[in-house]
């Protein structure tokens, strides 16, 4: 079995590959029965990217170009930064993008098409496409976001009322200068609310009394109730309800809505409810005179500082943010022609600007991050530009634009310093929108998207539900917030016995004590949980509905702390491995070791699995199996014991193979590329920081960040 | 999005959702179409593929005997509802016994290699990073007719994108959330918000705009589509292979975009609701809303090729609200216990009963002399038969609509000797004037019977 390997300190000796190529070895080597994966760590040349094949290893360049990186046996490897190809906002990416230049609250990528994602996550480059319907998307999204950006602010309220005898109707008949909802239904009208903002949505209406109960009305917007009332009201007594609601600009469905209708037979009297009129009108908060995002745009006024000068200075300034370098002169009056345009067909500067900038969201400047080769086809390696480096930098930690600090920085050329490169990493750490981190980067790696979706029996599992799904994913989040804001050593990821619970977890994880509502920190002290690996969360994702999955838990243990990808089942194999009654899950998947196909690589992910069968598919505990007794315990891939899964995590927390992978799957997320052999000495040294810093998420970020494969690129040999 | 709007209209009779088609007419064919076609003025043929997840239950699907006089099996019950006067039982052809063998996978991940052979009859490469198709049989037709429309085709769904993590076995997520791919690498994204694509499609209709207005608002769209496909290409010319093809596919995006808006109707050739609001509460608001905007955009040729995936591959969907609670992928793994057995027929049953509004939609379009169903081509399936063996033979096929007279619907149709199901794309694919004889990885020649 291999041992401990040894990080040696020097980045260039050969012989080192073998030990990351480990990692993709197993991919390689496949997992026939007499070759386990010890064996495969000689076939380190082999590891290209071939059909059928498994690997997390994206190439770094295009196909074909794998081999000639593998350096390790013909003597000094060359230095090679790599490249990323340019690289689409995702949907998070230009939802925050979007906030951050204009101040919006709009979320245009809602509606985009979701991002494809590889290697676990959604900001991969190269897996990134464009659908052809995008650049549409892309149009209307600029369209509607400086409409609201440019709006002149408004003074006053709008009223929309509607007739209900003219407005659409699911059922009923005019009634003089009524309608008549004669049995259940509504009378409605959808329109489109410029602003954002709080809306007084009123209805007149009156009743035709029958039978014990009043008629019941609901106000409802876009289908859903905004007020619910029994009205007493009556012919010559109509009365007019008024509820304050909160619309966000766009289309809205207004509605009123009839819901007991009634006959009393005996005493042949009908409950109807009439409608007389129903209106909208806001926004109640206004804001007299100012709209944020225009002062934000119009830095000059036209009027005063000419047309010419000040148009220039308001889209220069627009652009150098929103395509975050400066623009040059040619682009600024590439951009001015169209106020020049707009005034020849007869509008005004106004119209002109605001096409302007619509069509500098649509650039592929500002849709796509751009970094530039001095020679598209050379693979001498070159600094990124200031420009570049900011953005980088900005996505990876903020999932966003740079801010104007980071811009002025790189405006300054002060970035290409690493004493200042590491002075604004430290600032944006422990900005607030480093909470992006929590959100994608651990969000993703550690599943904790996952979790929404996640199904289960509720019949066996009452408790799952949207708030049990709540609570399982904060703990996931402050739990990833002590790691990636906070000065903890990472590897604690697996052993900490500190977590955060609210008064439904800690039942859930069996703890006394007076909780609330209100998350707090707690230390499970004796209870058998620790680490990232009993966090219920992950637990329920990596589980079937009604019952655990230690394979989906040892594969995710694999992949995601030992950075390990075990290549899918050989062909012909039926993998239906269903729980047998009376025995374990574990006694049941020892057929895969029976199996010559299958043990190679279920001799090393099951075991991993095991370890954990003692949370349950909520991830709570469980002395035994369905009465059974349960055995957690098992070795490593490379052949250490442990005892139980506590002891499993508390021996992976202590690989090397850990903390590398942790170093890697932040490399991953960071570039938006996968690794390949030519990121081997860079990866090395980042990871000898990340040690030195004892393992804090800081000093992995900012070795990560003052790498030449982070601030260095070459160009693409493909043809 | 700006639109001007008065305030009062009674653009639809009766409640919502009931839309008026104008009679089809040679003068409101679109300017584009009207370019093309020098024959005398026949009504366009369509084709909609409408994809069910997770298999079907064949014992309650594949009626007893052959021919026209068929029994309705219990789940296609649906077409036929003497209380609202539906009766489908005629536009409809079941076709039993056809196999899509290259959508087996290698060991599992039958969702995966189903969905991505659903429309391809493509063996695809198992990878969770990488993908390798074929080109799908609506984009095959999309390329033959697409030009004719504002939308060369269009692809909905009500699941958008896929989860995270591998989606199935080793396979990529762009395998089970995808059937439309226009060549071996593009899988074509689905749109699943309703009020999105209604605005996409119907932006440029603003029956209260001046035609000033509605000029203007032209040009600039040209304008700004126009200045960002140059920049792209200039920007292509700084930059390596890899990232010119990327940047392709923004630029392809760009010029569809800007023949769009240069060929934009003014006038209607049928009836928009003047406000459309997207919202719906539940799952069958959502479906519901999909339908109509399926069939809004065959009446408005907005385009010719339609998908729908009626979610994705191995859907863990929840059918608590029509009696059949649990995950439908979990369920139609059923490991032959009735319980299971009774929730899928009652889930199938649904889907039928959803795919019969869209048909009943469709022949309430007159269209010429007939209707718009007449003139289109409806191929329903799922990407396995049974959803425990998982297999891809014996497929459950629905065929609705006469394509123009290309098919005899109206009966049960049996094939022997297992046909491939790309030779039932090949005679679509002739219909709309594609000569071949060969598609996917299996495909000889036309599919027979299908035309009596």
């Amino acid at each position: 079995m291999a041992s401990s390997l040894d990080l040696g300190k020097s980045p260039r000796r050969p012989d080192r590959a073998p030990e990351w190529a480990l990692l993709v070895a197993v991919a390689v080597g496949g997992c026939n029965g007499d070759s386990a994966p010890q064996d495969a760590a000689s076939d380190t040349q082999a590891a290209t990217t071939a059909p059928g094949t498994a690997t997390d290893e994206l190439p770094t360049t295009s196909a074909g170009e794998g081999e000639d990186e593998s350096g390790s046996d013909s003597g000094e490897p060359a230095e090679d930064p790599g490249r990323v190809t340019v690289h689409r906002l995702n949907r998070t990416e230009y939802n925050n993008t979007v906030r951050d230049l204009l101040g919006t609250q709009q979320r245009p990528a809602d509606s985009f098409p979701a991002d494809d994602f590889g290697l676990g996550f959604d900001n991969i480059a190269d897996v990134l496409s464009t659908s052809p319907l995008q650049a549409e998307l892309y149009e209307l999204a600029a369209e509607g976001l400086i409409s609201e950006a440019m709006a002149v602010p408004i003074t006053e309220a709008t009223l929309w009322k509607f007739e209900a005898e003219e407005a659409l109707a699911s059922v009923g008949a005019a009634a003089g200068d009524a309608w008549n909802l004669y049995s259940n239904g509504e009378v409605y009208a959808t329109t489109e609310i410029p602003y954002t903002g709080k809306y007084l949505f009123r209805a007149r209406v009156w009743a035709q009394q029958a039978g014990p109960d009043l008629a019941h009305m609901n106000l409802t917007v876009d289908q859903a109730p905004v007020f619910m009332v029994d009205t007493d009201a009556v012919v010559n007594g109509a009365k007019i309800y008024e509820v304050e609601v909160d619309l966000k600009a766009g289309v809205h469905k207004f509605a009123v809505e009839f819901t007991n209708d009634y006959y009393d037979e005996p005493n042949m009297a009908d409950r109807n409810l009439l409608v007389d009129w129903f209106s909208v009108e806001g926004p109640q908060d206004l804001v007299q005179g100012e709209n944020e995002q225009r002062t934000r745009i119009m830095i000059c006024d036209p009027l005063v500082d000419g047309e010419a000068s000040c148009g220039r200075a308001i889209l220069e300034a627009f652009v150098h943010r929103a395509w975050r370098r400066p623009p040059t002169d040619a682009e600024v009056d590439e951009l001015f022609a169209f106020i020049t345009a707009a005034q020849a067909a007869g509008q005004d500067f106004e119209a002109g600007l605001r096409v302007a900038l619509q069509a500098a969201l649509v650039s592929p400047y500002f849709v796509f991050r751009v970094e530039l080769d001095p020679t598209p086809t050379d693979l001498t390696p070159h600094p990124l530009t200031d420009h570049e480096l900011a953005s980088r930098l900005s996505y990876f930690l903020w999932s966003s634009m740079p801010d104007a600090e980071l811009l002025a920085a790189a405006d300054q050329g002060q970035l290409q310093d690493p004493e200042q490169l590491k002075a604004q990493t430290e600032r944006m750490l422990e900005d607030p929108r480093a909470a992006a981190l929590i959100d994608n980067f651990a969000g993703q790696w550690w599943l904790i998207r996952n979790v929404e979706v996640a199904f289960k029996d509720v019949l066996l599992y009452p408790q799952w539900n949207d708030e049990m799904k709540a609570s399982m994913r904060e703990e996931l989040r402050l739990f990833a917030e002590s790691f990636l804001a906070g000065d903890r050593s990472m590897l604690e990821m697996l052993t900490s016995t500190r977590t955060f619970v609210d008064q439904r977890l800690a039942a859930h994880y069996g703890l006394a004590g007076d909780f609330g509502p209100d998350f707090v920190e707690v230390d499970f002290g004796a209870a058998p949980f620790q680490g990232i690996l009993n966090k219920a969360g992950l637990m329920t994702v990596l589980s079937h509905a009604d019952h655990t999955s230690p394979v989906k838990r040892g594969k995710w243990v694999l992949e995601n702390l030992l950075c390990q990808v075990p290549p899918p089942p050989p062909p012909g194999v039926d993998t239906k491995l269903d729980p047998v009654v009376g025995k374990t899950q574990r006694e049941t998947l020892e057929a895969h070791r029976e199996d010559p196909k299958c043990i190679g690589c279920h001799v090393v992910m099951d075991p991993l699995g095991f370890g954990l069968e003692h949370y349950d598919p909520l991830g709570a505990w469980r002395d035994l199996e369905n009465g059974l007794p349960i055995d957690p315990s098992g070795t490593l891939p490379n052949g250490s014991y442990f005892a139980d899964g506590l002891a499993m995590q508390t021996l992976i927390s202590g690989e090397p193979d850990f903390s590398k992978c942790v170093a890697r799957k932040t490399f991953i997320y960071a570039l938006g590329r996968g690794t390949g052999l030519a990121d081997i000495d860079y990866l090395d040294e980042i990871v000898a920081g990340f040690e030195a810093g004892e393992y804090r998420f800081a000093d992995l970020v900012l070795n990560l960040v003052t790498s030449d494969v982070f601030r260095q690129r070459r160009g693409d040999p493909s043809q | 999005m700006k639109r001007h709007m008065p305030l009062s209209r009674r653009t639809m009779l009766g409640g919502a959702g009931a839309l008026i088609a104008l009679p089809w007419l040679e003068a409101m064919l679109p300017r584009a179409a009207r370019r093309a076609t020098a024959e005398p003025a026949t009504p366009p043929l369509r084709a909609l593929f409408y994809y069910l997840p997770c298999g079907i239950h064949m014992q309650s699907w594949t009626p007893a005997t052959e021919g026209p006089g068929y029994a309705l099996p219990k789940i296609l019950e649906p077409l036929v509802d003497a209380q609202t006067m539906v009766d489908l039982k005629g536009d409809v052809l079941v076709l039993s016994g056809l196999a899509n063998n290259p959508a087996k996978p290698e060991g599992p991940g039958d969702h995966a290699s189903g969905t991505s052979g659903f429309l391809t009859c493509t063996h695809v490469l198992k990878s969770e990073i990488e993908f390798l198709n074929d080109i799908s049989i609506d984009q095959l037709i999309a390329n033959a007719i697409g030009e004719q429309t504002p939308h060369r085709s269009l692809q909905f769904g009500t699941a958008s994108g896929s989860t995270m993590g591998n989606c199935d076995s080793g396979y990529s997520c762009a395998y089970t959330s995808n059937v439309s791919w226009a060549d071996p690498k593009t899988p074509l994204p689905k749109l699943s918000s309703p009020q999105v694509i209604f605005d996409l499609l119907f932006s440029g209709f603003d029956p209260g705009a001046t035609a000033e207005e509605l000029a203007r608002r032209r040009a600039n769209r040209l304008s700004v589509i126009d200045y960002a496909g140059g920049q792209v290409e200039a920007l292509q010319q700084k930059l390596g292979k890899t990232d010119r093809d990327k940047l392709d596919q923004y630029l392809t995006g760009l010029r569809d975009l800007e023949k769009r808006v240069t060929n934009e109707q003014t006038e209607a050739i049928c009836e928009l609701p003047a406000m459309f609001s997207g919202a719906f509460q539940d799952y069958q608001g959502h479906v519901d809303l999909m339908t109509e905007l399926m069939v809004l955009s065959l009446q408005c040729d907005q385009t010719r090729v339609i998908t729908f995936m009626l979610e994705n591959a191995g859907s863990g969907r929840n059918y608590e609200f029509i009696g059949a609670p649990g995950s439908h992928h979990e369920i139609s793994h059923h490991q032959s216990l009735p319980e299971n057995y009774a929730k899928l027929e009652i889930i199938n049953h649904w889907e039928i009963a959803q795919f019969a509004k869209l048909l009943q939609k469709l022949k309430n379009s007159p269209e010429g002399d007939g209707n718009l169903l007449d003139n289109t081509v409806v191929y329903l399936s799922s990407e396995i038969a049974d959803g425990n063996a998982h297999n891809h033979n014996n497929l459950p096929v629905l065929l609705a609509g006469k394509l123009g007279g290309a098919l005899s619907p109206g009966r049960h149709v049996k094939y022997a000797g297992e046909p491939p199901l790309a030779n039932l794309f090949v005679s679509i694919a002739n219909a709309f004037g594609i000569a071949t004889d060969t598609f996917g990885d299996d495909g000889t020649g036309p599919l027979p019977n299908l035309k009596v």
